[in-house]
């Protein structure tokens, strides 16, 4: 780790940024070898928020695992839950009521309005823009409001159960909601604005290109991938619960852009802003009545239900903020599934940095890291190790200032 | 002297100890304009050596348990620290895992506990400000020596390593 | 159809490894679940791969060890299990499919080949699956992203065993509490 690279001239400086530096989500250890700014290879290592869900999952039921799912991550608190129920109710063979499914719809876009949203925020933060940030944060406290009167809370949400939603949507609700979406609507194309059109900022979001070729070859997911003009969205190339129907309707495509730097990515997340406003107003619309879940009764009747099927696998999938969720379930009989394997699409997405941060520099570093929408604090805390081995830290603030100095000059 | 200022405007540092990043969002969002922490002086900083305050989230899992102890240990005298949401107050939903460490007042000391998955923002503000106006008496008590030792991790920290020599001495066997 | 070319095709290149295989979806199938030998899966993913579309989802690897309904005959008892996740037909809106090549090995013999060099995103669940049930995969380094147990974790224990190699029974950890009301009612059963 310490040791200087010599090649010709020039000496590679390797930065080690983590560790785990505990401030957001996923602590990954991320090293840097630099040519001067440039960087020249990266490294990534992982493990901090290792909590052992998995072996956990293997004494817990079929709807104790839901909390679980739950609170794998904080954003995306409505992600993991769906994509687990559905895994089991695919596994099960259970049809799951057209209602439920329209809500699942509702839930599932509202939750990536507020993502997209925060990310815009964090992501202008970055490059210094703390006006769009506080704006963009005030709006989302909008889509929180909502949450809260919908499922009761603001990060945590509730919604799935087996078999269909734990709660119904109220009829005298639905004004409500489109309410917030036209607000939301009409605050939109200023941030749209700033962010595509303004000069200084359209410069900073130019680097960290992802080719093509590349996300293809490493995976990548969402945005990420759509950002690099792979049209791939589960969504509406899958079509699980409501999507398909509401593709045929009403023509939905996945959107994307040729460029694959950062502009691109931030391009793709704003129009799936409006598009799923979009989406939230047919679907709130034709939001069919009947039952909301497939199960009748209460925990016992559903882990009743659940234990009958034995020998069988299934698969849930469907589209997150940040790209696809799947969860595998295999089932064997007990009160519990036998496996339970979660995949949040960070996973993938975080292999493709390497592949976009090699000839950034380091002021390039934080937007470039969050251009894929980890929680960056990954980046909080970096140690830089000069070519005599002497440390010297540069916390997440300094970051953020050598990249603020990069937009703004030595403001 | 200090203690009247930092109550005035407490510097808060934020560490995550592996968990979901449900509560690190709420802090954020309390510095938003709707909670608008600055208003009471609280500010985020980027460093725990400019922290009065340290908002400790999540679970401590193995990984972090040293960092975290480090980062108390890198805070200057006086300082609070406030164990946000039900992990770091009781590990929550991961309690049985082998891979946890906590709950946080296991590792370090800990002045105030918000419960709540995760709390709201307005209870993290008012746990900041409730934690600073109440550190004058948290130091007398510390000056007297009747709050607690910080709690000794060695035990802890050992644990794997136990059964690695286990596992070696069963192999030699 | 695209799938019964698509399993047309993996017959034909896998010969005497390929096992069984089944759909989920009618007509057009949604998820197809193939079943081969642990000798041909590079042989499919060099196919798969070629097709230039296909993109690893994830691997998910599970010990059969307590398996008492097997999907296929022989797929329990000494066994771990690798299944292999692909996606593809991306540009096909509402065509997209999900193929899963599920390899079995003995755990005598927990060795897999690495699919790494063909599909580079495989080396973190190759990693992980390494760390987590104890396959041994050749060429794949056993540190690094995808490798999430502690450093200080045990060797020879894999979190994800479901025999003697998994978690001991004091290593799960306990809530205190229920520690020292534990200790206590062992403390009176002494009295």
């Amino acid at each position: 780790m310490s040791e200087v690279i010599r090649k010709g001239y020039s000496e590679f400086v390797r930065i080690p940024i983590g560790p785990i530096h505990p401030a957001l989500h996923e602590p990954y250890y991320f090293f840097f070898e630099l040519e001067g700014e440039e960087i020249k290879n990266v490294w990534i290592e992982s493990g901090g928020v290792h909590r052992g869900m998995e072996a956990l999952a293997l004494n817990r039921n079929y709807l104790q695992i839901i909390p679980i799912a739950e609170r794998i991550c904080g954003i995306c608190s409505n992600s993991h839950p769906l994509a687990y129920t559905m895994a089991v109710e695919d596994a099960a063979g259970i049809e799951v009521p057209e209602r439920a499914q329209y809500i699942r719809v509702i839930a599932q876009e509202l939750e990536r309005i507020h993502s997209h949203i925060l990310w815009a925020g964090l992501g202008a933060h970055a490059i210094g823009l703390d006006t769009a940030f506080c704006y963009l944060w005030c709006l989302r406290e909008d889509v929180l409001d909502i949450w809260e009167l919908l499922f009761g809370g603001r990060v945590t949400h509730a919604v799935n159960w087996i078999g269909g939603t734990k709660k119904d949507i109220k009829e005298e609700d639905i004004p409500k909601i489109l309410k917030m979406l036209k607000n939301l609507r009409k605050a939109l194309p200023e941030v749209v604005d700033a962010f595509l059109y303004d000069p200084t900022i359209v410069r900073r979001l130019r680097a960290g290109t992802l080719t093509k070729k590349d996300a293809l070859r490493l995976s990548a997911l969402g945005p990420t991938a759509r950002g690099s003009g792979v049209k791939k969205d589960v969504r509406w190339g899958y079509g699980p619960l409501a999507y398909g129907d509401l593709r045929d309707d009403y023509g939905y495509k996945p959107i994307i852009h040729q460029d694959g730097d950062v502009y691109a990515k931030t391009y793709v997340r704003l129009m799936e802003i409006e598009q799923s406003i979009d989406i939230m107003e047919k679907a709130l619309d034709d939001l069919p009545s009947g039952p909301y879940r497939a199960i009748e009764g209460k925990t016992p009747k559903v882990i009743a239900t659940l234990k009958k099927v034995k020998g069988a696998e299934g698969i849930g999938r469907h589209e997150a903020p940040r790209g696809e969720v799947i969860h595998y379930v295999r089932m064997e009989g007990g009160e519990g599934p036998y496996r339970w394997r979660p995949r949040a699409p960070s996973l993938n997405n975080n292999f493709t940095l390497p592949a976009m941060l090699v000839g950034c520099q380091v002021a390039d570093i934080p937007i470039v890291v969050a251009s894929i929408d980890p929680c960056f604090s990954c980046t909080d805390r970096m140690t830089f190790i000069d070519e005599n081995h002497r440390k010297f830290v540069l916390s997440y603030d300094e970051l953020i200032k050598i990249s603020r100095e990069k937009t703004w000059g030595d403001a | 002297m200090l203690q009247k200022y930092i109550a005035k405007s407490p510097w808060v540092f934020h560490v995550n100890t592996g968990g979901c990043n449900g509560c690190d969002i709420e802090i954020l969002a309390a510095l938003t304009p709707r909670y608008d922490a600055e208003r009471f002086g609280v500010k985020l900083v980027g460093s725990p050596r400019h922290a009065d305050v340290l908002l400790v989230a999540g679970p401590v899992t193995h990984n972090v348990i040293e960092k975290i102890k480090r980062i108390y240990e890198q805070t200057p005298d006086p300082k609070l620290v406030i164990a946000i949401g039900a992990c770091s107050m009781g590990c929550s939903v991961f309690q049985d895992s082998y891979c946890i460490d906590g709950p946080l007042d296991e590792v370090i000391p800990v002045h105030v506990y918000v419960p709540g998955c995760p709390p709201r923002p307005e209870a993290i503000l008012k746990a900041v400000l409730m934690g600073a106006e109440a550190l004058p008496e948290i130091l007398k008590k510390a000056e007297k020596g009747e709050l607690p030792p910080a709690p000794d991790i060695k035990e802890k920290l050992e644990r794997y390593t136990k059964y690695r020599k286990k596992v070696a001495e069963e192999a030699s066997e | 159809m695209k799938h019964e070319k698509l399993l047309e095709d993996m017959k034909r290149i896998l010969g005497d490894n390929f096992i069984s295989s089944y759909q989920k979806g009618e007509p057009e199938a949604k998820q197809l679940w193939m079943r081969i030998k642990k000798e041909g899966l590079r042989d499919a993913v060099k196919y798969l791969t070629s097709l230039g579309d296909p993109q690893l989802s994830f691997i998910v690897a599970m010990d059969l060890e307590k398996i008492t309904n097997p999907i296929v005959e022989g797929e329990s008892g000494k066994k771990l299990m690798l299944t292999y996740t692909f996606t593809m037909f991306h540009e096909d809106l509402g065509g997209e499919m999900i193929l899963n090549l599920v390899v079995t090995t003995p755990k005598e013999d927990p060795v897999i080949p690495s699919i790494s060099d063909l599909c580079p995103l495989a080396e973190v669940y190759e990693r992980e699956a390494m760390s987590i049930v104890g396959v041994e995969i050749p060429g794949v380094e056993k540190t690094g992203y995808g490798k999430w147990t502690p450093p200080d974790f045990p060797e020879d224990i894999y979190p994800l065993r479901l025999d003697e190699k998994g978690l001991p029974d004091d290593m799960k950890r306990r809530f205190r509490w229920r520690e020292e009301l534990e200790k206590k009612k062992g403390g009176d059963q002494n009295e």
